[in-house]
C-alpha cells in the first residue's frame, strides 16, 4: 500500500479536532495583544532563506521552478516574515505586530513537516518590547497550561560577552561547549586564562531562582554595558515573577550561531521543549530594512503530546448530534427537511443516513458516529428518536 | 513521582559506574549479579531508578529525558553525537580510539595508507570525520564486533576501534598507528532537565563526581 514518505504523516480528523482546539486558544492570545495573523508562502527562493543567515542550508527541502530558480520549503516562520514586513509592510507604522500558524519543513537525516505558531513584534527594542513577547508567550501557558511548563531565560549578548574576551578559534570552541552544556570541554580547553575559565564556568552554572542566579551574577567584575544588561534581566524578571510566570535564569543559554542579539529563551513543558525565541535585530537589516526584532514559535506537535495526557484535549468521544435516518425512499425529502430543521438549532451537528441502514443496523451505525441520537423519519414528516445514550 | 532515572552502561564501565553510585547510598549492584535477569531497578530510598542499557543507548535515554543522568564513555558520545549535556569526566575507564593494521603491513603512519583503502570499524561515525579531517578519503565497512578480524582476513587495510590495554591487538597481530582521542567515562545529564534542576538533580550530579570510591 501507498505510505506517506518518512518524517511526514497524515493528520487524522481526531489530530485535527486536536490541533484546532491548541490553534484557537493561541490565536485568541494573539488578536488580544494586537497580533495580526499573516500567511506566507509555503516556498521561497534560497536566497530569501540564506540571507537570515541562521538557517543551515542542508536543512532545507529544495526543488527548482519551471525555469530552474532554487526554491526551499521554508525551515522556519521568521525569515519569511522578515521578507514581507521589509518588503510589503515597509510602510506600516512600527511596530508591526505578526502573528503565524503554519507547517514548517526540515531535511534533517529524513525530511520532515511539523507546525508552529508563535508571534513576531518588529520595530521596537528594549525591555518592554521584551517583556511584551514574554508576556504573550506566558499567556499562551496561562491558556492552553500545559503541565509544569516553564520559560528559561538567558541573555546571549550578556553571555556572549564574556566569551569575546577569548581569542578565536576557542571563543568558538568554548561557545559552542556553553551552548551544547558541554562543561568538560570548557575544563579541558587549554591556553585560556584561568580567570577567565572560572568566570565562565560561574556562568555556566549560573541558573535557577532569577533572584539568586542575578545577585550571584553580579559578583563578576563588569563593565557598564555588562551592568546595565544585568539590569535589564532584573527589571524582565520582576515583570515575570509580579505576575507569577514560572521562570528559570540561565546565563549560559546561547546558541552556536548568531542569530539571537539579546534575550534568548526556550519553553519547556512535561519534560519537553515545546516552543523558543528570543529577540533578532540584525535580522531585519538582511532584508534591507534595519529594525529591532522579537518573537517566539510554539512546536504544535509537542504541544499536542505534553497536552494529551491532561485530558483537556477533544478526545474520541466527542460527537453528539443527530443520525437522521429515513424510512425508505419516500421519506428522503421528509429526511432532508428535518436535517434542515435541526441543523439551525446551535452546536449540533446532523447526518443523513445515505445507505439504507434501517433498525439496528442505522443504531449501531449512529452510536460508531458517536450521534446523541437517532432521529426515524417517516413519509409522512412524522418523526421517532431514539436516544442512544438512554438505551446504551 | 519525583523520581531520579540514570542509565548504566552495560560493559566494560559498569562495574565502577556501579561502585561510584553505591558510595554515595545508591545501590545498583543487583545489576551486577550473574542470575540478574532486570533491566530496570529501584534503589532502597526509592528516589532513584536505574536502567541497564548497553552503552551505545546511554546517551538515546538521556537525550530524550527518559533518564536524565547517564554514565557512558567518551568514545561514545563522540560517535552517538547526541544532545546531552557533558557534566564531568569521571576519570575511569581509561582507553583510546585508535588506528590499527596488521603488524606485517607495510604502513608505519597514517599517511602511508592507500587512497580509498578500506577501514573496519563500530565506530562509524569517529572513523569518518578522522579520515575527513585528515583529507583521506576511505571505504568505511561498519561492523558490529571483532573488528580484529578484518585486517586478518584482508577484508580493510585498516581498523578504528578502542583500545585499552592493547593487548587484543597484539594477540591478533595488528599495531596501533596513531591515538584519534583518549576516552575516560563521562556524566552527563539531560540537557532541559539539567537547565530546569528540578528534584535536586544538580546536588545528585555533584556527588556522583566527588564520591569517594574505595579503590
Amino acid at each position: 500500500m501507498y505510505q506517506p514518505p518518512t518524517g511526514v504523516r497524515d493528520l487524522l480528523p481526531l489530530d485535527v479536532s486536536q490541533k484546532l482546539w491548541i490553534e484557537q486558544r493561541l490565536q485568541r492570545v494573539f488578536t488580544r495583544w494586537g497580533y495580526q495573523r499573516i500567511i506566507t508562502p509555503t516556498l521561497e527562493r534560497m536566497e530569501t532563506l540564506q540571507a537570515s543567515g541562521s538557517i543551515d542550508l542542508q536543512a532545507i527541502l529544495q526543488l527548482r521552478d519551471a525555469e530552474g530558480v532554487s526554491l526551499g520549503l521554508r525551515p522556519d516562520p521568521t525569515p519569511s516574515l522578515a521578507r514581507a514586513v521589509a518588503t510589503r509592510l515597509a510602510d506600516a507604522p512600527l511596530p508591526v505586530r505578526l502573528s503565524y500558524q503554519m507547517n514548517v519543513f526540515r531535511s534533517t537525516t529524513q525530511p520532515q513537516e511539523f507546525y508552529q505558531a508563535g508571534v513576531e513584534l518588529i520595530g521596537a527594542g528594549g525591555v518592554l518590547a521584551d517583556g511584551e513577547v514574554l508576556l504573550v508567550l506566558a499567556d499562551c501557558l496561562a491558556e492552553l497550561a500545559p503541565p509544569d511548563w516553564t520559560l528559561i531565560l538567558g541573555a546571549v549578548a550578556f553571555t556572549r560577552s564574556w566569551l569575546a574576551q577569548v581569542a578565536e578559534p576557542a571563543r568558538h570552541r568554548l561557545r559552542r561547549a556553553m551552548a551544547e552544556l558541554d562543561r568538560v570541554a570548557i575544563l579541558a580547553e587549554a591556553g585560556i586564562d584561568e580567570a577567565v575559565r572560572s568566570q565562565l564556568l560561574l556562568l555556566f552554572d549560573l541558573r535557577g531562582e532569577p533572584e539568586i542566579v542575578l545577585s550571584k551574577a553580579s559578583s563578576l567584575p563588569m563593565s557598564d554595558a555588562q551592568r546595565a544588561e544585568l539590569a535589564e534581566l532584573e527589571t524582565l524578571t520582576g515583570w515575570l515573577g509580579g505576575r507569577s510566570v514560572p521562570v528559570v535564569l540561565d546565563l549560559s543559554l546561547v546558541e552556536a550561531f548568531d542569530y539571537y542579539t539579546g534575550l534568548i529563551f526556550e519553553v519547556s513543558a512535561g519534560g519537553r521543549l515545546i516552543g523558543r525565541g528570543g529577540r533578532y535585530d540584525h535580522l531585519l537589516g538582511s532584508y534591507g530594512k534595519p529594525a529591532p526584532g522579537a518573537g517566539f514559535a510554539l512546536n504544535l506537535e509537542a504541544l499536542q503530546q505534553v497536552l494529551l495526557p491532561t485530558g483537556k484535549l477533544p478526545g474520541r468521544t466527542a460527537g453528539g448530534g443527530f443520525l437522521v435516518v429515513p424510512d425508505g425512499p419516500a421519506a428522503w425529502e421528509a429526511a432532508l427537511a428535518e436535517a434542515d430543521k435541526l441543523r439551525r438549532a446551535p452546536g449540533d451537528r446532523v447526518e443523513i443516513e445515505l445507505l439504507g441502514r434501517t433498525g439496528e443496523e442505522a443504531i449501531a451505525y449512529g452510536r460508531a458516529l458517536g450521534a446523541a441520537a437517532v432521529r426515524w423519519v417517516h413519509a409522512d414528516g412524522s418523526t421517532t428518536d431514539c436516544d442512544l445514550a438512554v438505551i446504551q | 513521582m519525583n523520581i531520579t532515572t540514570i542509565a548504566l552502561p552495560k560493559g566494560a564501565l559498569l562495574k565502577s559506574t556501579i561502585a561510584r553510585l553505591q558510595a554515595i547510598g545508591i545501590d545498583f549492584g543487583e545489576f551486577l549479579e550473574g542470575s540478574n535477569r532486570l533491566l530496570r531497578l529501584e534503589d532502597r530510598s526509592g528516589r532513584y531508578e536505574g536502567l541497564l542499557v548497553r552503552a551505545q543507548d546511554v546517551p538515546v535515554y538521556v537525550a530524550y529525558g527518559q533518564a536524565q543522568v547517564g554514565i557512558v564513555g567518551f568514545d561514545v558520545l563522540k560517535e552517538k553525537q547526541l544532545p546531552v549535556a557533558q557534566v564531568a569526566d569521571l576519570g575511569f575507564g581509561h582507553c583510546r580510539m585508535s588506528v590499527a593494521v596488521k603488524s606485517d603491513s607495510p604502513y608505519r603512519s597514517v599517511q602511508d595508507l592507500p587512497a580509498h583503502c578500506r577501514v573496519a570499524s563500530k565506530f562509524t561515525t569517529c572513523a569518518r570525520s578522522y579520515f575527513e579531517e585528515r583529507e583521506l578519503p576511505v571505504e568505511l565497512i561498519p561492523l558490529y564486533g571483532s573488528v580484529e578480524l578484518a585486517p586478518l582476513t584482508g577484508m580493510a587495510e585498516a581498523i578504528v576501534d578502542l583500545v585499552s590495554t592493547g593487548r587484543t591487538l597484539k594477540d591478533n597481530g595488528l599495531v596501533e598507528l596513531e591515538k584519534i582521542f583518549d576516552s575516560t567515562a563521562r556524566l552527563i545529564a539531560h540537557p532541559l532537565s539539567y537547565r530546569l534542576g528540578r528534584v535536586g538533580l544538580h546536588e545528585l550530579l555533584g556527588q556522583i563526581q566527588t564520591a569517594a570510591v574505595p579503590a
